[in-house]
C-alpha cells in the first residue's frame, strides 16, 4: 500500500554528543516533525485532556526545551499537528479532484481519495475529528474551517444544472458538514479503516441537492459496481 | 426532573434573581428549586462564557452565588450538573421544534418549514443555550455527546417521514436523513462560532432546501425554500 500522507519519515538524529552532518535548520525540521507525529500518537491513545508535553517530548526523542523552543504550549503544538494533516491530505484530494473529466466523476475521486487518505491513518483521523472538538476555541474553530475548505469543490456544482443560480448561498456547507458528520460518527465507532465503503453513500448525497435524484442514483448505483468485494 | 413551564429560557425569570439573604419565609422546597434552577442556569451561563473546560464548578457557583456545600447537595460533580442542565434546555428545544412539526393541519413541507422555523428561532433567542447545545457539547464528556446524537437522531426521523412521499422510497440512503440535521447542525456551529447567533433566522431557506430536496426534489425544494422569504419563484 502506499502512503497516502507521506510525510519525510521522522528519523531519530544519530545519538550521541558527536557531531553529525545535518545542518541546524535540518534537526530543527527532523525534531518539528517527530512531535508533530508523537503529538498524534499520545493524543490517539490518551485523548488530547491526558496528552502532556513531557509525554510527546518523550515519544518525538527529544528534551522539554526542544518542545517549548518550537510550540510553545501544548495547545500550538495540537493545532500545528491538525494543520500539517489537513495540508497533506488536501495534497492527496486536490489533484484526485482536479483530473479532467465531467463534475460528477471529480467529485467521486475527489470522495475516493477523501475516504482512502482518512482511513489510512486511523490516529491522524482521531486527532482531527474527534480530539480537535476537545482542544479549545482555537482548534474548534480550525476544524469548522477545514471543513469548509471543502465546500470549494461543492460551489463547483452550481455550475451543472439550471437551477444553479436559484441554489441557496450555504447550500455546500451544509453537505460538507453532513458528509464530515457521517465519517466523524465511523471515526468515533472505530471503523476508521473501512471507511472507502462508505463511498457510494455519500456520493449520493454530494451530488443529490445539484443534480437532483435520478442524476445521484445513477452516480450512486455506478460506485457501488465500482466498490471492491470483500 | 420536571420542566417548568415558562417563555423558552431555561429558569423561569422569577427565580433567576438572588432569593433575599437572611431569613425568609419561603418553603424549603422552593428554596431548593430555585439554587438547583440557578445552579443549572449558571452552567449554561458559565459555559457560553468560558467554555466547556473553564466551566468549573467554583466558576459555577460564583455565578449562582451559592456554596460549594450547596452545589454538592445538587450534583455528583461539575459533569453531572452539565448534563442535567444539558438535558433541561435539550427537552425544551426538542418540545417546541415538535410542536411546530406536529400540526396536522398543514401540508407535510409547511410542517418542515415550521420545524426549521422554530429551531432557528429558539437558538437565535437564547444564545447561551445555542452555544452550550450546539458548540461546546462536542467538548463535553460522552454521556452528553450520546444526549446531542440522540437529539439528531429524533429530529432525523420525523425528517424522514417525508421518505412516504417517494415513489422508491428505498433509493434514498437510509443515513440522509441524519446527515441533513447534522450539515444543519455543522452551519449553525458555524454562524454560532462567528457571532452571529442572533442571525441564525437568516439560515432558513438553505437549510429547508436541504431538508426537503431528498423527498420532493429540486424544483419542490426550492420553491419551499422561498416560500414567505419574498423571492418567490416564477
Amino acid at each position: 500500500v502506499i502512503d497516502p500522507l507521506p510525510s519525510p519519515t521522522p528519523q531519530r538524529l544519530p545519538a550521541g554528543r558527536g557531531r553529525h552532518s545535518l545542518s541546524r535548520e535540518q534537526v530543527l525540521r527532523s525534531q518539528r516533525e517527530r512531535m508533530l507525529e508523537a503529538m498524534i500518537d499520545a493524543v490517539a491513545e490518551r485523548g488530547y485532556n491526558r496528552t502532556s508535553i513531557v509525554e510527546v517530548a518523550a515519544r518525538a526523542g527529544v528534551g522539554r526545551q526542544a518542545f517549548y523552543d518550537q510550540f510553545g504550549d501544548k495547545e500550538s503544538c495540537f493545532i500545528a499537528a491538525h494543520d500539517w494533516l489537513l495540508e497533506r491530505l488536501a495534497n492527496y484530494v486536490t489533484p484526485a479532484y482536479e483530473q479532467e473529466g465531467p463534475w460528477p466523476e471529480r467529485i467521486g475521486h475527489g470522495l475516493a481519495a477523501l475516504l482512502t487518505a482518512i482511513a489510512y491513518r486511523p490516529q491522524g483521523a482521531r486527532l482531527a475529528l474527534i480530539e480537535v472538538l476537545a482542544a479549545g476555541p482555537r482548534a474548534h474553530q480550525r476544524h469548522l474551517d477545514a471543513i469548509e475548505a471543502f465546500t470549494r469543490f461543492l460551489d463547483q456544482g452550481r455550475d451543472e444544472t439550471a437551477v444553479g443560480p436559484m441554489l441557496p448561498p450555504a447550500l455546500a456547507a451544509i453537505v460538507a458538514g453532513g458528509v464530515a458528520a457521517r465519517i466523524h460518527q465511523e471515526v468515533a465507532a472505530g471503523h476508521t479503516s473501512q471507511l472507502p465503503r462508505l463511498h457510494p453513500e455519500l456520493l449520493y448525497h454530494v451530488l443529490l441537492p445539484y443534480l437532483g435524484h435520478q442524476t445521484a442514483r445513477q452516480e450512486m448505483q455506478k460506485a457501488q459496481r465500482q466498490q471492491p468485494t470483500r | 426532573m420536571s420542566i417548568p413551564e415558562n417563555d423558552g429560557t431555561l429558569v423561569p425569570t422569577a427565580v433567576r434573581g438572588r432569593l433575599p439573604a437572611g431569613r425568609h419565609k419561603l418553603p424549603r422546597e422552593f428554596v431548593a428549586r430555585s439554587q438547583r434552577d440557578r445552579l443549572l442556569d449558571a452552567m449554561v451561563q458559565a459555559c457560553a462564557a468560558e467554555g466547556y473546560g473553564d466551566a468549573t464548578v467554583a466558576a459555577v457557583i460564583a455565578r449562582a452565588g451559592v456554596s460549594r456545600k450547596t452545589f454538592y447537595e445538587h450534583f455528583r460533580d461539575r459533569d453531572d450538573c452539565f448534563l442535567v442542565a444539558y438535558d433541561t434546555f435539550l427537552a425544551r428545544f426538542l418540545e417546541r421544534v415538535i410542536a411546530a412539526y406536529q400540526r396536522p393541519e398543514l401540508e407535510w413541507p409547511a410542517r418542515v418549514r415550521a420545524a426549521i422555523g422554530a429551531l432557528l428561532a429558539f437558538l437565535a433567542r437564547e444564545p447561551a443555550f445555542a452555544w452550550m447545545g450546539i458548540v461546546e457539547v462536542l467538548a463535553a464528556d460522552e454521556r452528553a455527546v450520546e444526549r446531542y446524537r440522540s437529539a439528531v437522531n429524533e429530529l432525523a426521523g420525523l425528517l424522514d417521514e417525508g421518505r412516504g412521499r417517494l415513489p422508491n422510497a428505498d433509493a434514498v440512503p437510509a443515513e440522509t436523513a441524519t446527515m441533513v440535521i447534522e450539515g444543519a447542525a455543522f452551519l449553525i456551529r458555524r454562524e454560532i462560532l462567528a457571532g452571529h447567533t442572533e442571525e441564525l433566522e437568516t439560515l432558513r431557506p438553505d437549510i429547508t432546501y436541504a431538508a426537503l430536496v431528498p423527498y420532493l426534489g429540486q424544483d419542490e425544494a426550492l420553491r419551499q425554500a422561498q416560500t414567505g422569504t419574498g423571492m418567490s419563484q416564477t
